[in-house]
């Protein structure tokens, strides 16, 4: 090794110093572009597609705009999505209760969400606020939708100029808010279509794969054929290439582990529902007082304020625990009597569809899937629904159902499980879906393996340019130290250009992971290698000076 | 000789005493001013300095000089490497080595070795917006914009309880680093011979400390990630084991209610550990989820008799869920109920429970108990450092001594809660101005 660095001591100060700084820098850069491709990728983004709908605005001036559109639905919906993107923020609230919110200033922000439990049947009414505060401009809405009723039929619906906008709400008092469904719609104003300047329209990118709603549901409920409480699904899926786009949903009547390929996705012991919860905030409940109500009616959206002084019910209760009506979610003690769906269905809160983004653990060929299910009220069932993404672009879809194998904790003998209704069916119905993260444990991946990539390729770096200068050196019959602090000089434009594609990331108009992709990474590799082809340029003088004018200019 | 000219020679004189030992000077001043300075920023509890920090047990609900503190310590070990400094640099060389050694095991002293030191302050964060919501939501005039915490820990793996643990550090924990780190420098360069071998041999000092710190939390979470694996299979016996093994390991797994209560399951699903108190923690956290508090704390109460660590943890948790029990009969209308089952959660917790102590003035004057209100915020001005919460509590201090009839008690609590908060303080303000 001494021999090996002995040509750095070599070096004037100035000259080793900016020389090492120069490779230094470059390396770990291409070892945070490496780790970020190939070992610890960040999240994937998608821009949501409208389709037809159009942005619409007040037809007047209006920063601050209320728009709200009715639908009608025959029977509650079994899959309904929505997406919305506005100026700057914008909140979404059907038939009373808020779906979403979305903040970020100077910004058209964009969201999806899964709208089914907010829908009913009969109309419903959809009411967006929009508030614009980053610059001079009307508040505008660009709005996409649809839904499917479990007969089958579909609907949709865009933001166009049937909805309704205004730039106040609440003018009279006592009239109803403005979500509500009894406000006369016929009297609010159309929405116009939005002029706008900026072409092409950007918009924020969503953490969400909107297929993920927008596939129609499927999947079966299985379980064990003895129905226990405890069982353990298994099964295997097959990817033509590694790491392809997999998406997976999850549900289950107790609590779940899931691995693919060994890694936990989610495990109870680390889940949120065991966490130790901040208790809520106690609240005063108190009807409000005239005053406030005529606040609320001209302060939209309404908020609810406690009356100056008002001091909460006088007459204790010291009742073991609490009543009824203070712990509506409370749960009744099942019954030995009832139904297995029943009992389920009282035992237990009602499971969610939870999504999970697994592409980085699928490996070429047979990938498993192990899931266990415990519950200690009933018996244990596991519904999975999922995609993968093909090289084609096309979509290959998974679920559960009675291929799949199922053992329980005595026997290790696995069985093909049993389907015990599909998705949608009793006693849970259509599930709700949420987007989840994948729990990550290890120490390792967290930081050993992060702090080891980039190591490694500054490494490689160095030693990279330490042999690439010997050749050099070797081949032009020059001193070592010309070839080493030429050479140094090649990683600056490698370093800036790296430094450059890393600016997307700040940019909205790209996806969070556009920078790291494997081609970046093989370009900067290859020019690394090539840049030094330089080395053997033509020798003239201007060759040799810029040699001693660069040495000059380090000392 | 002049006075000028003697000015001038003693101003030579010390600028070049300065020029060769300014590193000395200024990482002595910096470990000295240490001890004095805050080492830990609580959310809302006292910030202890560097006198106030103990080394080898938990901090007190109030912070208390102790000898065996990080910042008396740190004075010690400097003042004999400089008082050694006539004999040979490498004294001081060692003594810096050992105050680095000291500067990196306190945040990992708090991650690893003081679960309950953790999770009090990452209790205190998440308690925060809560106690100082429960105080706005008091009087509609100081009814201000949401706050909003974004301090939020995940817990999950080393790395996130020792950034946890990091992120809480004060003033005098940097200023004690960097002052170490400046003496090292300086006597790195004074050691005779070798200095690059000397200096990696003290090097060895503080990597063994950390050695000694991280390996019983990376061997915990070593079985932790087992556990987990071999639950996700369906093994139950090997979850157990591990589970078992990750809590001989690290502290911070054996105080986790959560395992408790998995490896309850666990024992239940498989049919064994009849009467383990991991089995009435797994039925204390369904009968919680239940809400049916009352029979989830007797559940604790039997585990709570097994004593151990486990007694700890379910003492902890009996704690909190007789604060969820009282929020719940709060909102329901039972405050005197409620008063009595947060009073009971800080008998059983005092420390972890601290914020509670608001919620029970509070209750307290709901009732009309004026003066066991002003008891209870007695306790939080005495304890609390947090400018906001102390503003809260003299006004409604204010208003207990109003009920009273003890007006000038009143003006005198107003202006008070105006002298911590003046910015936003509508409570006071409007008291004050008799709004």
């Amino acid at each position: 090794m001494e021999p090996f660095l002995q040509p750095l001591r070599d070096l004037p100060p100035r000259a080793r110093r900016w020389s090492l700084v120069l490779v230094l820098l470059c390396g770990a850069l291409l070892g945070l572009f490496v780790l970020r491709t190939f070992a610890s990728p960040l999240y994937r983004q998608y821009q949501l597609d409208f389709g037809a709908a159009q942005w619409i605005e007040p037809a007047e001036f209006a920063p601050v705009a209320y728009f709200r559109r009715e639908i009608f639905l025959n029977a509650e919906p079994e899959q309904a999505w929505l997406e919305a993107a506005a100026t700057d923020s914008f909140k979404i609230i059907i038939n009373d209760t808020t779906v979403g919110t979305e903040t970020n200033l100077k910004m058209r922000v964009a969201q999806i969400y899964d709208v089914k439990r907010f829908l009913k049947p009969g109309t419903n009414v959809i009411a967006i606020s929009v508030v614009r505060n980053s610059y001079p401009g009307s508040a505008q809405l660009l709005v996409c939708g649809g839904f499917k009723e479990p007969g089958g039929n579909t609907g949709s619906f865009i933001s166009d100029e049937q909805w309704r906008v205004t730039p106040r709400t609440g003018i009279v008092q006592g009239t109803e808010e403005w979500v509500s469904p009894l406000v006369q719609e016929q009297v609010w104003p159309n929405a116009r279509r939005a002029t706008i300047m900026e072409h092409p329209v950007y918009i924020t990118w969503v953490e969400r794969n909107p297929l993920l709603l927008r596939l129609p549901p499927s999947g079966k409920w299985i379980r064990a054929e003895n129905a226990s409480r405890e069982a353990t699904f298994s099964a295997s899926i097959n990817a033509e290439r590694a790491r392809p786009e997999t998406w997976i949903q999850v549900a289950s009547s107790g609590s779940l582990d899931l691995l693919v390929n060994g890694k936990l996705i989610t495990g109870v012991a680390s889940s949120p529902l065991k966490e130790p919860k901040t208790p809520s905030l106690p609240r005063l409940t108190s009807e409000p007082s005239e005053k406030e109500k005529t606040e609320m009616t001209t302060q939209p959206p309404a908020i609810v304020r406690p009356p100056q002084n008002l001091k909460p019910p006088p007459t204790p209760r010291p009742s073991a625990s609490p009543s009824p009506a203070s712990s509506p979610s409370a749960t009744a003690a099942p019954a030995h009597s009832e139904s297995i769906p029943e009992l389920m269905a009282t035992s237990s809160q009602k499971p969610t569809l939870d999504a999970y983004d697994i592409s980085y653990w699928i490996k070429k060929g047979p990938n498993t899937i192990v899931a266990t299910v415990r519950n200690t009220q009933g018996p244990a069932r596991f519904l999975a629904t999922g995609f993968m993404v093909r090289k084609d672009g096309n979509i290959q879809q998974f679920e559960t159902n009675s291929d799949w194998r199922v053992s329980d904790q005595q026997g290790a003998q696995k069985q093909h499980a049993v389907e015990a209704g599909s998705n949608g069916s009793a006693p849970w119905g259509y599930l709700t879906q949420q987007l989840h993260s994948p729990v990550n444990l290890s120490d390792f991946d967290v930081v050993a393996k992060p702090v080891a990539v980039i190591l490694l390729t500054i490494i490689g770096t160095i030693a990279l340019w330490l042999l690439a200068s010997r050749f050099v050196a070797a081949k032009t019959h020059e001193a070592l130290r010309y070839a080493l602090a030429r050479d140094a000089l090649f990683h600056a434009p490698i370093t800036v250009g790296l430094l450059f594609l890393l600016l997307p990331r700040y940019d909205f108009r790209f996806p969070i992971d556009w920078p790291f992709q494997p081609k970046f990474v093989v370009l900067a590799i290859v020019a690394l290698l090539g840049v030094r082809l330089l080395h053997f340029l033509p020798r003239r003088r201007i060759t040799a000076n810029l040699s001693a004018q660069i040495i000059y200019c380090w000392q | 000789m002049n006075i000028g000219k003697r000015v001038e020679l003693w101003a030579g004189v010390g600028a070049s005493i300065w020029a060769a030992h300014w590193l000395l000077f200024v990482g002595s001043f910096l470990v000295f001013s240490s001890a004095i300075l805050k080492w830990l920023n609580f959310p809302f509890s006292h910030h202890p300095r560097g006198l106030q920090l103990p080394l080898l047990r938990n901090i007190e609900l109030l912070p208390h000089l102790s000898l065996l503190s990080y910042g008396v310590l740190g004075v010690c070990v400097l003042a004999t490497g400089l008082a050694l400094l006539w004999r040979s640099d490498t004294f001081l060389a060692v003594a810096a080595a050992i105050l680095i050694a000291f500067w990196a095991a306190a945040p990992c002293q708090i991650a690893f070795q003081q679960p309950a030191l953790i999770r009090r302050l990452n209790a205190e964060t998440q308690d925060l917006p809560m106690i100082r919501g429960f105080a706005k939501s008091y009087l509609p005039v100081n009814y201000g914009p949401a706050e909003e915490y974004s301090k939020h820990f995940e817990l999950d793996t080393v790395w996130d309880r020792f950034v946890a643990a990091y992120s809480f550090l004060g003033l005098g924990w940097y200023c004690f680093g960097i002052g170490s780190l400046l003496i090292a420098t300086y006597s790195i360069g004074r050691l005779p011979g070798e200095r690059g071998t000397t200096a990696l041999a003290l090097g060895g000092i503080p990597i063994g400390v950390l050695i000694i710190f991280l390996t019983p939390p990376l061997m915990g979470q070593h079985y932790f990630i087992s556990a987990c694996t071999a639950q996700a299979r369906g093994n139950n016996e090997k979850a157990i084991t591990s589970y078992r093994k990750a809590m001989w390991w690290d502290r911070w797994r054996r105080q986790d209610i959560n395992i408790y209560a998995t490896i309850g399951d666990l024992e239940r699903l498989s049919g064994s550990g009849e009467d383990s108190p991991e089995r009435h923690i797994s039925r204390a956290q369904e009968l919680k989820e239940a809400r049916e508090y009352e029979s989830a704390v007797f559940e604790l109460s039997r585990a709570v008799a097994w004593g151990g660590a486990v007694a700890i943890a379910s003492r902890c948790e009996s704690a909190r869920t007789r604060v969820d029990f009282g929020i719940a009969l709060y909102n329901g209308g039972g405050i005197g109920a409620a008063v009595t089952q947060w009073q009971q959660a800080l008998i059983e917790d005092p420390v972890q429970q601290q914020g509670l102590a608001f919620l029970i003035a509070r209750g307290n004057y709901d009732l009309g108990r004026y003066q066991a209100s002003l008891d209870a915020l007695n306790g939080i001005l005495k304890a609390s450092g947090d400018k906001p919460l102390l503003a809260n509590a003299y006004s409604l201090a204010g208003d207990c001594y109003t009920k009273l009839g003890r007006d000038t008690d009143a003006r005198r609590s107003y202006n008070l809660s105006l002298k911590e908060d003046i910015l936003v303080n509508f409570w006071a303000m409007s008291a004050l101005t008799g709004n």
